[in-house]
Order: structure tokens, then sequence, then C-alpha cells
């Protein structure tokens, strides 16, 4: 079992491959681009896959079928359809071009006129868009690893990032119980037809939601989560809010001075940059207190090394595009009001491709882990009981 | 046992939920000895959950309200310090084995005390490593929580709770939920720490057979009767809740009452007791398959279905009749709940036919086939939403378009009294049949129920039986998909025994049940006669 489950990467060389990845879908608008994007991140999503059938319980009592990832994929298919509809609507209701296809009768509002090639393939691009960065954001949440994401979080928002850490799980398994309830009432013959009709899918979904999320509060309690050498910091409580209070208002202060002083925008930056510097001393003090200890540290192995400088790569080619030709990342008909061939430039091609690279670098680097862990293994051996 | 050292004791503690009357634990002394292996047990609603959280302060810190009395742990005081403080001397496992993870890969969760109590990094990696060796789980360490089964969750959660090194591991009805051979896993687990280790293990259960064997005390808890404490058959012997096995002793007069099938057949062999073929009395006899109609059956033709690339019934041929209870057994994953749900047309077929009382259900609507069939699922709580048991009846009779009624329904289950009561208020098994009688509210013809006895004590069981058993007679179609061997030995007319996505046995519950070595309840297990199966078969049999 040498496969660290979801953490197939370490937290920041995944971040760093979001980031670059969601800059190729957000920086561009280019059907062919946003193509290559989608089509890397779906790749990325499901790349993983020969290494996840390990993954299944050797006991074989496993059900195959994980909620979590079920529930994700209700909700995205909540999603493209909604993209769908709303694709459709706005392509309808844009009537600027030249290329007219046919025309809806002038009398339905918004939507009555000329249905033009330009206005749809608009809406298409913008629905690519939307699909590149949902595909990535897939990916990243299949393989991401939310709890150790989440712990990253500085020593003083260490509890904020835990609740949201267990929030974040709490969200498909209410999905799945939404739907268990959806069936079991639709056979005790329930129809919705009107908003009161929800009330027997809603009170048990929150009464159970509820009962849950008491066990888990007990469950916690049961194991320290709240004890009370964690209460005990030294500083005063008053003081933390007057920190972060202070900050806060230089912050908001330095916005206004914008506004106020136009002719000055230093004052406005000293200001912001005073109260951000106040935050993180406050929070670095509080963290400095808290007498948590944390269990892992990320292994940053070689793969992440690799992965990181690919995404850097991707980030610089996308950046430097930006900056000195950004025409070649758009294809804009409405803009020029006919339809005309998309560029293309084969070197950010190439570098939106290379999105899809984790499983490949994943592969490449299999056994890299088993000998470090055979030797932890054989260290703790000695002490156990 | 001698003057071992006590490492627990409660004195004359009350304690009472707060805006509530009645006190969930009145003058109560208990003490618990150092390396036991204590079995709690009693009826719902007597205090059990409220005992155990008793020892590490979850009870009053976490639900408030009034105590009285000393509690003393290790020579701590949880009232005093609170359940953070108390969790290295006292781990807690829970019933729900989805409900307790606070991370999402196992090697965290089990770090999540040792993190909360500050232990510094080296001894963290030991402690976590110990923790998984001791319950055999090293080969989870990187799983997500959401791929484990629940007997994985469950031995998950008791390194968890371990890992902080506690003297007391206190375990609340931790195989309510699951099978029996996941159940076995995890009670494995334990007799194992309680022996290697000599920890101390204060375990509550309903399902006695599973556990009574490896206690070495048992405590009985009634709700308005002092407690009972002792050897497990001496206290088997005076209550009213008892495993088939310690009924049928107790019928037959065997001392000290037997506690396992490897005792009780000494008794078996030296009585003269034995009954011939002939006893088989009420011969549930099956309806020949020919004069059944379409329309009193659900008939399965050549059924092929799979999800996510695995294949989960393959080419299944069955018909299920109205007028007989029938039980569809198998392990986890053997595909009880697909078929349900191909049968409720939730799922379609991928190949084959499924009939459902005249309804094809590859076309039929979810309306239609809502008007033939009832449906209860595991959870009854995915139903009950209204704030009266009359307002769940009614929301399914105006769904059907039917008149509001109900009354009589409400009395064959033997819940009149509780017509205008909040169903949140009622306990797991009142639950269960106000789900019951929600869904035959809309007057179906056949019932299908799956994992009916979760988490019901005895006496709980037994209601449900009686109500299930009066459905079978009105001529209603039953089918529940259930691993509880003994209600399926006392309810069913027939067992469909699936594996692995195909039907491995089919025929009555007896010829079934006495042929079967783990899907055969603890009386068959000892007599291996097809015409004793129940503890009331015995009885019938003495009487004659």
């Amino acid at each position: 079992m040498w496969n660290k489950g979801a953490a197939e990467f370490n937290v920041g060389s995944w971040l760093l491959w979001l980031i670059s990845a969601m800059l190729g879908a957000l920086l561009t608008r280019n059907p062919f681009y946003l193509l290559l994007v989608t089509v890397a991140g779906l790749l990325v999503k499901s790349g993983f896959n020969s290494s996840a059938g390990q993954r299944g319980a050797p006991g074989g009592t496993v059900s195959n079928e994980d909620p979590t990832r079920r529930g994700f994929g209700l909700f995205m298919r909540a999603v493209l359809l909604l993209l769908l509809v709303v694709t459709l609507f706005k392509g309808l209701s844009i009537h600027i071009g030249q290329t007219a296809l046919f025309t809806l009768p002038e009398q339905i509002p918004v939507i009555g006129g000329p249905v033009t090639l330009e206005g749809l393939s608009f809406a298409a691009i913008d629905a690519l868009s939307i699909m590149a960065v949902l595909a990535v954001f897939a990916a990243f949440s299949t393989w991401a690893d939310y709890y150790a994401l989440l712990r990253s979080t500085p020593a003083a928002l260490h509890q904020a990032g835990l609740i949201t850490s267990i929030a974040i799980t709490f969200v498909p398994q209410t999905v799945v119980r939404f739907a268990e309830i959806r069936e079991a009432q639709a056979l005790r013959g329930h129809r919705v037809r009107r908003i009161s009709d929800l009330i027997p899918l809603i009170v048990p979904l929150l009464s159970g939601g509820m009962e849950r999320s008491m066990n888990l509060a007990e469950a916690m309690e049961a194991r320290g989560f709240s004890r009370r050498s964690m209460d005990s910091h030294r500083i005063a409580p008053v003081a933390v809010q007057a920190g972060l209070a202070l900050g806060l208002g230089l912050a908001l202060t330095g916005g206004a001075l914008f506004a106020l002083l136009p002719s000055a925008p230093w004052a406005a930056w000293l200001c912001i940059t005073a109260g951000i510097l106040s935050i993180v001393l406050t929070m670095w003090v509080v963290g400095r207190e808290s007498k948590r200890s944390r269990y892992r540290r990320g292994v940053w192995r070689e793969r992440d090394t690799v992965l990181s400088l690919v995404s850097l790569g991707i980030m610089a080619i996308l950046i430097t595009y930006k900056l000195i030709a950004p025409a070649t990342l758009l294809y804009d008909p409405l803009a020029r009001l006919r339809i005309y061939m998309p560029p293309f430039n084969p070197l950010l091609g190439i570098a939106l491709l290379a999105i899809a690279a984790p499983p490949f670098i994943r592969m490449g680097w299999p056994g890299q882990n088993r000998q470090k862990k055979s030797e932890a293994a054989k260290e703790v051996e000695g002490y156990t009981r | 046992m001698k003057a071992s050292r006590i490492v627990a004791s409660i004195r004359d503690v009350t304690y009472r939920y707060p805006g509530t009357e009645h006190p969930a634990l009145r003058d109560f002394t208990l003490d618990v000895e150092d390396g036991e292996f204590l079995l709690v047990t009693g009826i719902s609603g007597a205090g059990k959950s409220t005992l155990l959280r008793l020892f590490n302060g979850l009870v009053p810190h976490f639900y408030g309200g009034e105590l009285s009395g000393a509690i003393t742990v290790d020579g701590r005081d949880p009232v005093a310090e609170g359940p953070g403080e108390m969790s290295d001397t006292v781990g807690l496992v829970f019933q729900d084995p989805e409900a307790q993870f606070a991370a999402d890969i196992v090697e965290d969760e089990i770090a999540f005390a040792l993190e909360n109590a500050g232990v510094p990094l080296p001894t963290m990696r030991k402690r976590v490593e110990e923790a998984l060796h001791a319950l055999s789980i090293e080969g989870l360490r990187n799983r997500r929580a959401s791929t484990l089964s629940g007997g994985e969750r469950q031995r998950v959660a008791i390194a968890a709770a371990l890992v902080l090194q506690p003297k007391i591991v206190i375990l609340d009805e931790p195989t309510s939920q699951l099978d029996p051979q996941s159940a076995e896993d995890v009670l494995d687990a334990l007799v194992k720490l309680n022996k290697d280790l000599g920890l101390t293990i204060i375990l509550s259960e309903h399902r006695l057979e599973r556990v009574v064997q490896h206690a070495d005390r048992m405590l009985y808890m009634a709700q308005d009767a002092p407690p009972i404490v002792g050897a497990p058959a001496e206290v088997l012997s005076k209550v009213p809740l008892a495993p088939p096995l310690a009924q049928v002793g107790k019928l037959l007069g065997w001392k000290p009452l037997p506690l396992t099938i490897k005792e009780a057949r000494r008794f078996v062999e030296l009585s003269a007791f034995d009954v011939g073929p002939g006893a088989v009395e009420g011969n549930k006899g099956l309806e020949a398959e020919s004069k059944v109609s379409p329309q009193r059956t659900i008939s399965l033709r050549d059924v092929w279905f799979g999800y996510g690339g695995r294949e989960v019934l393959h080419g299944l041929n069955l018909e299920i009749r109205a007028g007989e209870i029938t039980a569809l057994m198998g392990r986890n994953g053997a595909g009880k709940t697909s078929m349900l749900k191909l049968m409720l047309g939730l799922l379609k077929p991928g190949r084959g036919q499924i009939n459902t009382l005249g309804a094809i259900t590859k076309w039929a609507s979810l309306d239609e086939i809502a008007r033939l069939v009832g449906y209860v699922p595991q959870q009854p709580d995915l139903l009950l939403f209204a704030d009266s048991v009359q307002g769940e009846i009614d929301f399914t009779r105006r769904a059907h378009g039917l008149a509001p009624d109900g009354a009589e329904l409400l009395a064959s289950l033997g819940l009149l009294k509780y017509r205008a009561a909040d169903p949140r208020d009622l306990s797991v098994g009142e639950r269960q049949r106000v789900a019951l009688a929600a869904v035959l509210a809309g007057n179906s013809r056949a019932v299908l129920l799956d994992e009916p006895t979760r988490g019901l004590d005895y006496l709980q069981k037994e209601a449900l039986v009686a109500s299930l058993r009066a459905l079978g007679a009105e001529g209603k179609l039953v089918l529940l998909a259930t691993h509880d061997v003994e209600l399926a030995a006392q309810l069913a007319d027939r067992v469909v025994l699936l594996g692995d996505g195909e039907v491995i046995a089919d025929g009555p519950a007896r010829d079934v049940m006495s042929d079967s070595l783990i899907f055969s309840s603890q009386i068959s297990k000892l007599f291996r006669n097809p015409a004793l199966i129940t503890v009331e078969d015995v009885e019938r049999a003495i009487n004659r």
C-alpha cells in the first residue's frame, strides 16, 4: 500500500497546479485553448484511476461506490444542466452579428429577433470557459486532500480550518441523503407541486443533519477537541480582539483614503499595509499560544518538485502572452461582428496541454515513498506493545 | 471475582436531562473493576447511553441538566474536569460509524485526539502506529473514511479512542449498524484488546447473542427497577431480555444458563429432549407457483444490473409471492439493496424484466409503482416529518387521494396511544413502526422493508414481528432485506439467500436455515433440526 490515498501530491504543489490550470481557464477566451484546458482537467480527474483501483478494500466487503463522489457527481450534473439552459438563453438573446441564422418572432420578450451565429458562438465560448473552470475544479477536488489543505492554515485559524473541513464533508453526505429522502417519499406518493410540498423533504433532511452534527460534536468532544489547556491563552481575548479590530480598521481606512485623497495614494497604501501587518501579528501571537500540535507535516516528494516546476512554467507562458500579445488568447466574434478562424499558438497549446501532467508525473514516480515507509514501520515496531 | 482494583465508581447518581421531568438515572451505583469486560444491556430508554456518558463527563457537560452523586474514574472526577480533560482516561466509541469522523484520512482521524492534546510529533507517530497495530488496521492507514465499510470504520473509531492510551474504552452499541460478519470483526478486536492489554471495556449492546459470551460481567438496566449486575449467565436467568439460546435454556431448565452453542450442546446431548420430523406445525405452506397471478407477485426474469463498472446482479430469476413473508438475506454488497430498488423501479435493470405486481418497472412511472408497493427505508427518519403520528398517516393518504383515516391501522400496529405524539419523541422501535404505518396508509398490496431491525432491542423486535406477521396473514406481499438471522427465523416463510449477485439458496425458511452454517439462527445451530429454528418451536415441542 504505497499510494497515499487522496494525497497523491503535496498540498503546496497541488495548489500551484490549481492556480496554473485556473489561469489557463480564466485568461483565455478561445475555443481551442478552452477545449484543451477542459480536456486536460478531465484527464487529470480520471487519470489517477489506475492507481485508485488499488485502494479497493482487500476484504472485498467495501462497496465500490463512494457516496462522497456520488454526491459530487450529482452536484456537477445539476450545474451542467443549468449551464446548458443559461447558454441557450444567452445565445438566443444576443442579436448582434452579420450571420443571421433565423429570426424568432419579435413578440417574444428578450429572445425575439434575429438569432446570429456570432451571438451563439459567443454564448458557447462563455459556456466553454465555465466548463473549463468546472473541469479544473473537479480535478482539483477529486484528488485534493481537503483536510490537509485546511490544516495547513496558520495555527490561529486552525479551529476555523478544521470546522470548515468538517463542513465540506457534510455537503456530499447531505446530497446523498436528500436523494434517499426524495426516493422514499416519492414511493409514498409524494409529489412536489407547490413550495409547501418541500416540507416532507426538508424536515427529514434538516433533522438528520442536526442529529449527525450533534453526534459528531459529541465524538469530537470526547476526544478532547475543546480541552481547557487550549483556551488558557496567556494573552487576554480582549487584546486579540483589539489587535484584529485595529488591523481591519486600518485596512478599511486605507480603502477609503483612495477616494478621499486621490492625490496621495501612498497614504492609502501605508494604511492598508499597517492594517494587514497588525492582523498578521495578532494571528502570529495567537498561533504561538496554541498548544495543539500537528500530525502530518506534508511530505514533499520529487514528483511535487516536478509538478511545481511544470505549473510555474505554464503560469509564466500564460502571463507572458497576456502581457505582450493578449489578442492571441482571445476569440471575440461579437467585437468584430463576424465569424473568423480562432487564432492558435502552438507554444500556448503545449503549455495548456501540460495541465494534464499530474497523472503522468505520478506514474513516472511510483515507488518513491515505499522505502521510507517501510523504514518508518520498522522503527515503530520496536515500540509496539 | 476477588478483590480486584476498582477503576471507576458511580455513587448514588441521579441525573435529569434539561427540560424533562423524570430522571434518566436514579440513585445509581456501580463499580467497574480494572481490566473487566462489562456488558451493559436493558430495554431502550433505561438510561444506558446516559450511564456510558457519565464516565467521561459528556453528561452533564455536553447535555446540561441536573446531576447529584459522586463519580470517580481512575481517581479523577469527570464532572469537575469535563470530557476534554478526561479524554486521556476514557475513550468513547459511538453507535453511528459515519457520524464520528472528524478527518478524511484514517491516519489523521486517529491522530485527532493527539493533536488536541498537543502531543509532540515523534510521540504522535509512535502512538498512531501502535493504535493501528492494536486493531490490525495498518492496511487502512491512507484510506479515505468514505471508502471504508461499517466494520472498518468502527475499528478505526476504536483506534482513535485508544490512541491517548486510556484506562477505559466505552462503546455505545458499536455493532448495532453492522452486518454479522463486521460485528464479529469489531468484537474480536475488542476481546483481543481486553485480553492482551488488560484494557477495561464497557460496552452496551442489544443483540446479546453476539457479545454475551465475551463479557466478564453484565449490567441490566430497567426503567423503574434497580439495575442487576453479575455474571452473564446469572443475570440472563433473571431478566426478560435474553438471546434465543438463553431463552431455550430457561425453558428447559438448563443450569447454569449456556452462553454459547458449545455449552448448550452438552445439555442437548444429556437431555432426552427430542422432536421427530412430524413436529413441524402450521407448516407455513408455500403457495403453488402456478396459481399465483402476476398481480400478486414480484417477478424477476433474467435480470442483469451493474453500476460503476461493477456487476451487481447477473441473470437473476426470482418470484416473490403475496401471502408469504420472504426474507432476502446475504452479506453486505451481495446486492440486497440493489434488488429492492430494482423492484421499486428506482433502478432499472440493464437486461431482463421485472414485473412488480403487474407493473413492468422498466416502463412504469414511479407514481404507478407507488400505488402498488410501499417501501420502508433502512432509516425510518427519512420518511418522518410531520409533528404527529396521525399527520404522517394523513399525508400518505392525501398523496394517494384517500380519505383521512388510520385509527384501525394505528391500533393494529400498537401505536394508537401515540396518535398525537411527535414521532421525534418516540423510540427507534416506535419510529420504525410509525414509518411502517405511514407506508401502509397508502393501502398498497405489498411492502418492502430494508433492514428493519437496525438498532431495535428484543421487545421492539417482537412488536415489529407481530405487525409484519399480521400483514402477511392479510395476504399482503411482505419482503424484507435483512442481516438479522433471528428475525428471519422468527418471521419468514421463505428465505432467499443472495451471494455475489446470484441466488444461492431459495426455499422454506426452515430448510434454508437448517442447511446453512452462517445464515442460521442460534436455535437452528443448536438442534440442527428443521422443526426447531426458533424459541417458539421449542416451546411448542415441549407443550405437545
